[in-house]
């Protein structure tokens, strides 16, 4: 038995182990009874993609505990946001008190996206009537016109593939290599060679037989083979060169990789390879054979001097370089039978020789690159080289870019899109709306046509397949920036949606409801962020955007307690209601504190002292609804200063006016009453009150006076509150019986007057 | 934003943000509402609401053009209204009309001034319209026999291509109940109540969540999320016509789907459900739904 526990003891119990697993030991910091988790929406990134659909998968959970998965009851519950970095998740669940926030995946918040959005929208928004494809059918056809119209939409093109490359650049700066900037370096790949194909060689300008044109065509060429996957790599050259059991130039790998740069269009680094290789002290020497020697420099010159600009020299070129191989065919060498092969492989690519070119390529794109450059340089046969290199070599379908490519090769543009997009929806958006100005993506009215589904969307939709995939893209990536919490995303969306072309005749309409139902949303902060929004209604004719707007307003410079520019808004939300609640609310303070409101921009309103606040800024507070609704307050106010000035004859006057305005609620009547009427001028010894005013007053009583109103009773005992305990022993303490007290008093005053 | 940790003292069942994603509203079984100010990356907890008799099952916020408001439901039956002012929270309003659990509650669109939908165990859905004078005038609708578990309002829709109808008329919302029915119904003026104007079968256990987007476009969606592990979407032409069915996916989901909601633009559709995950959902030109990410604990 004891050898057995020896045994057993010597055994590892796994189940006791605590194994190293970073999500959970990250979680297994104490967690701290304070309200922050260290846990912020940037840490939920990308882990993973679902192995079903290929969703990007978002782990909610990074550095902080899993509270499900350790064996606990509850469920995930998620809301979506405003915006796309705010979503909520929570476990509702037996001790989960903690709600994570979550962002959206593909969403891109960093400022340098700002500035990219920026910049395409502006190359987008440059091209003006460009936007829009228009086949001339009709009439004379003015080619200078389609040429000229190509070169301003290939111009567009170009430009978005700088920006591109710019953004890329900034983001390797700031974040070195991530997920998102591999997805952009893929986007990248498919917009060069997108430009390649489709938007180089057919404006009024450039043709494939001029310089100009074959220099940008070959740039452009060897510029999206090279950089599509940066090989060949600088640790495959050293190892090519590193290999010391031969002189490197007897090894196959050596002429594999100086036809790679070859057909890559490499040819300083291939020359800088033969240098290396030292292949002519080779032959020099050790294998003393000055015709390939011989031959070898002639190669060199040749690719020193490869024409990249000039149709007619390359055909020259390509002389030379045939020339070379009949020479070298009939020439006798004394290298070995390998080495002769191999420099005629050489040559036999650089001469534009189709077999050579597809068996030293690796890649379907480097023997499309490599007949491009040696064998007939035309767009016309770029589909037969792609047809030919595939059949060597096929698409590689773990990465994007290839199938896309292919794609632009064969015209099949529409087909990039949904890649592009699944990559980065700016890009694409703007691509996709470039591509429809050139004309390359179908018809949509086609597409509805070939379609037998009983799909179909309303006529009058924003996303309605009678616009097309452009603009449905478009619209889809402006409605997604608003989601951004950056206002300055803002007017490219609204840019967007109002310029994006679309076929449907009401399309105006749809696109004011749906500026209309976000234009509200926007996080404004200045009064130039309100400006702007204001200058979008009025150019949209949208009053009742710009009205729900200044009601958001008014209740914003309520909150901060700004009542005036509170009731400016409202009044020009036309919410009259609460310009006349707030106007009369301001009237009952300035009562109950027995003096104006301490509100400096109010009291320049009502009063002629305009030395603080311009008259200009007041005429634009001031609107008519509330000179109106103001008024009640503005004669409340010049009582005061009468009262203030003991000159009861105007202080009477203008309580009266407010005792008998014929819109005063009959509740103030009672603070009225209360507060002024009868301690200023009812009590003994109280300033003379004429005969005809004092049946003003009666008669005001008589009409608006009412005991069994809650809100008079309210405010009568709010009164009575207030005074001294000395004069409010000597009111009644109901409203009914101090008006018995007030209507002896008024009949004393008329008395007075008879006597 | 940073996530919060101890929000409650118990189970959590909601956490809205507001029109502008600055404020936070959470709700929880201690019968409590807390209200949090989010400012970037940070949050303070403000306030918390204190007024309800039962667990709180959710809460929403009123457009801004309301001024700073919430409702919030609970298993008390109750529907209440709070306002903010100067900084501090109050009660203002108090909707009981309904005899069981409250177990949703949803502002309209602001267009139609402060409505709101309230669904309850009893079978019955409320719409009641909160006045400036704190008024409350109930309309009360028999809608699921078993009980409601979700209701959600229709977007506003434009009128000016049908300037016939009275705005009022182009009024509706949706309904989910443990009838296994989605059910829309629409104002009627001369009867000044809502009448069911479509039953949507296609659940074949209780509708946990009905969603209804809040999209722009003149399309409707409505999505359905259901015990019986599907989500259906709903699609209407042009508001008028007969409503479409469509499977989210065709094979059915590993768990109950208990809640569903649409981003802020309509055109995102997250679901979650008992699988402790969260997807979305994107509708491609050609009409299909794909998937556009996952969350995951």
């Amino acid at each position: 038995m004891a050898a057995n526990r020896e045994t057993k003891d010597l055994l590892m119990d796994v189940n006791q182990l605590d194994f190293f697993d970073p999500q959970q030991d990250q979680a297994k910091t104490p967690s701290e009874p304070t309200e922050d988790v260290s846990i912020t929406s940037e840490d939920m990134m990308l882990d993973e993609l679902d192995p079903v659909s290929q969703a990007p998968v978002m782990r909610l959970t990074k550095k902080s505990d899993q509270p499900l998965l350790n064996g606990k009851s509850g469920t995930l519950n998620f809301q979506l946001g405003p915006l796309s970095s705010h979503n909520l998740a929570f476990v509702d669940g037996p001790n989960q008190h903690t709600i994570y926030p979550v962002s959206l995946p593909n969403i891109d918040n960093s400022p340098e996206f700002t500035e990219y959005a920026s910049r395409l929208f502006e190359v987008y928004y440059q091209l003006g009537d460009h936007r829009q494809f228009s086949v001339p059918t009709i009439g004379v056809i003015n080619k200078r016109s389609i040429g000229d119209h190509n070169q301003v939409v290939n111009l567009s093109m170009e430009n978005i593939v700088n920006e591109l490359r710019i953004f890329i650049e900034n983001g390797r700066e700031k974040d070195q290599i991530t997920d998102r900037i591999l997805d952009l370096e893929e986007s990248l790949t498919i917009l060069n060679c997108l430009q390649l194909i489709h938007f180089t060689l057919d404006n009024s300008f450039i043709s494939e037989e001029d310089g100009e044109g074959r220099l940008k065509f070959i740039e452009e060429l060897l510029n999206w083979v090279n950089r599509s996957d940066g090989e060949p790599n600088d640790s495959y050259i050293d190892q090519v060169f590193n290999i010391s059991s031969k002189h490197v130039v007897e090894t196959p790998l050596f002429w594999k990789l100086l036809n790679q740069l070859l057909l890559r269009g490499l040819f300083e680094q291939a020359i800088a390879c033969i240098e290396r290789s030292e292949i002519l002290t080779y032959l020099d020497t050790i294998a003393e054979c000055s015709v390939s020697a011989s031959i070898i420099r002639d190669i060199i010159s040749l690719l020193g001097i490869y024409p990249r600009d000039s149709s007619t020299t390359f055909r020259e070129w390509k002389s030379l370089a045939l020339e070379l191989v009949n020479n070298f065919a009939n020439s006798d060498t004394n290298v070995s039978g390998e080495l002769r092969d191999y420099i005629e492989d050489v040559l036999l690519v650089i001469s534009g020789n189709q077999n050579k070119i597809l068996h030293y390529s690796k890649t379907w794109y480097e023997s499309y690159c490599g007949l491009m450059l040696y064998y007939i340089p035309s767009l016309e046969l770029s589909q037969e080289y792609l047809t030919m290199s595939l059949k060597i070599n096929p698409l590689d379908i773990t990465n994007n870019w290839e199938k896309a490519c292919a794609d632009i090769i064969n015209g099949n543009i529409s087909s990039i899109l949904p890649t592009l997009e699944s990559l980065d929806t700016c890009t694409a958006a703007f691509t996709a709306a470039i591509c429809e100005a050139k004309g390359l993506l179908e018809n949509p009215n086609d597409i509805l046509n070939n379609n037998d589904s009983d799909f179909s969307y309303g006529n009058e939709s924003l996303f309605s397949p009678n616009n097309g995939m452009a603009t449905y893209l478009i619209n889809n990536f402006a409605l997604e920036l608003c989601s951004h919490d950056d206002r300055d995303l803002w007017p490219i969306s609204i840019g967007l949606i109002a310029i994006s072309p679309m076929i449907n005749g009401n399309s105006n309409s749809i696109k004011k409801a749906t500026i209309s139902e976000l234009l509200l949303h926007y996080p404004f902060k200045t009064n130039d962020d309100i400006e702007w929004m204001l200058s979008i209604c009025a150019e949209w004719k949208l009053p009742e955007v710009a009205k729900t707007l200044y009601t958001i307003l008014g209740n914003q410079m309520l909150y901060q307690g700004n009542t005036i520019e509170a009731i400016t808004n409202f009044s020009k939300g036309g919410k009259f209601e609460l310009v006349k609640q707030y106007s009369w609310m301001m009237f009952e303070a300035s009562i109950l504190q027995d003096g104006p409101l301490d509100d400096q921009i109010l009291n320049s309103i009502v009063s002629d002292d305009h030395s603080n606040i311009p008259e200009d800024v007041l005429d634009s507070l001031v609107t008519n609804a509330m000179r109106q609704t103001l008024a009640p307050y503005a004669v409340l106010y010049q009582f005061f200063q009468a009262r203030d000035n003991k000159d009861w004859v105007e202080a009477n006057r203008l309580l009266i006016a407010l005792l008998s305005f014929p819109y005063l609620p009959k509740y103030y009547l009672v603070l009225l009453v209360t507060k002024f009427l009868y301690p200023i001028f009812l009590i003994e010894g109280a300033p003379k009150i004429e005969e005809q005013d004092v049946l003003l007053i009666i008669e005001a009583l008589e009409n608006k006076w009412d005991v069994e109103d809650e809100r008079s009773q309210d405010l009568y005992s709010a009164v009575l509150e207030q005074l001294p305990v000395d004069v409010s022993r000597t009111l009644p303490e109901g409203m009914d019986k101090f008006i018995n007290v007030v209507r002896k008093r008024l009949s004393f005053k008329l008395y007075e007057e008879f006597v | 934003m940073v996530a919060i940790a101890n929000a409650h003292n118990d189970l959590i069942h909601d956490a809205v943000l507001d029109y502008y994603g600055k404020r936070l509203a959470t709700c929880s079984s201690d019968k409590t509402i807390k209200i949090f100010e989010v400012e970037g990356e940070t949050h303070k907890e403000v306030a918390t609401l204190e007024g309800h008799d039962g667990p709180v099952w959710r809460v929403d916020w009123a457009h801004p053009k309301f001024g700073t408001i919430l409702a919030s439901c609970s298993y008390d039956g109750k529907v209440l209204i709070w306002k903010e002012e100067n900084g501090r929270w109050s009660q203002i309003a108090c909707h009981a009309v309904h005899s069981a659990s409250v177990n949703s509650v949803q502002w309209a669109p602001h267009e139609y001034g402060a409505l709101l939908l309230a669904a309850s165990s009893d079978g019955k859905v409320s719409v009641v319209e909160f006045k400036e004078n704190g008024t409350l005038t109930p309309i009360i609708i028999d809608a699921h026999n078993i009980g409601v578990n979700s209701a959600s309002w229709a977007p506003a829709t434009l009128q000016e291509n049908k300037p016939t109808k009275s705005p009022e008329e182009s009024r509706r919302f949706v309904t989910g109940g443990a009838d296994n029915l989605v059910k829309i119904w629409k104002y009627n003026n001369e009867s000044q109540t809502y009448l069911l104007e479509d039953t949507l079968q296609g659940h074949s256990d209780w509708v946990r969540d009905v969603a209804w987007s809040p999209s722009v476009l003149l399309r409707s969606y409505i999505a359905s999320v259901s015990q019986d592990k599907t989500c259906i979407i709903w699609t209407q032409e042009n508001n008028d016509s007969s409503w479409k069915k469509t499977e989210l996916q065709k094979e059915r989901f590993p768990d109950v789907l208990w809640r569903a909601s649409w981003s802020l633009s309509g055109n995102i559709l997250a679901l979650s459900g008992g699988d402790n995950k969260v997807t979305l959902w994107k509708e491609n030109l050609e009409g299909n739904w794909e998937p556009a990410g996952e969350v995951e604990q």
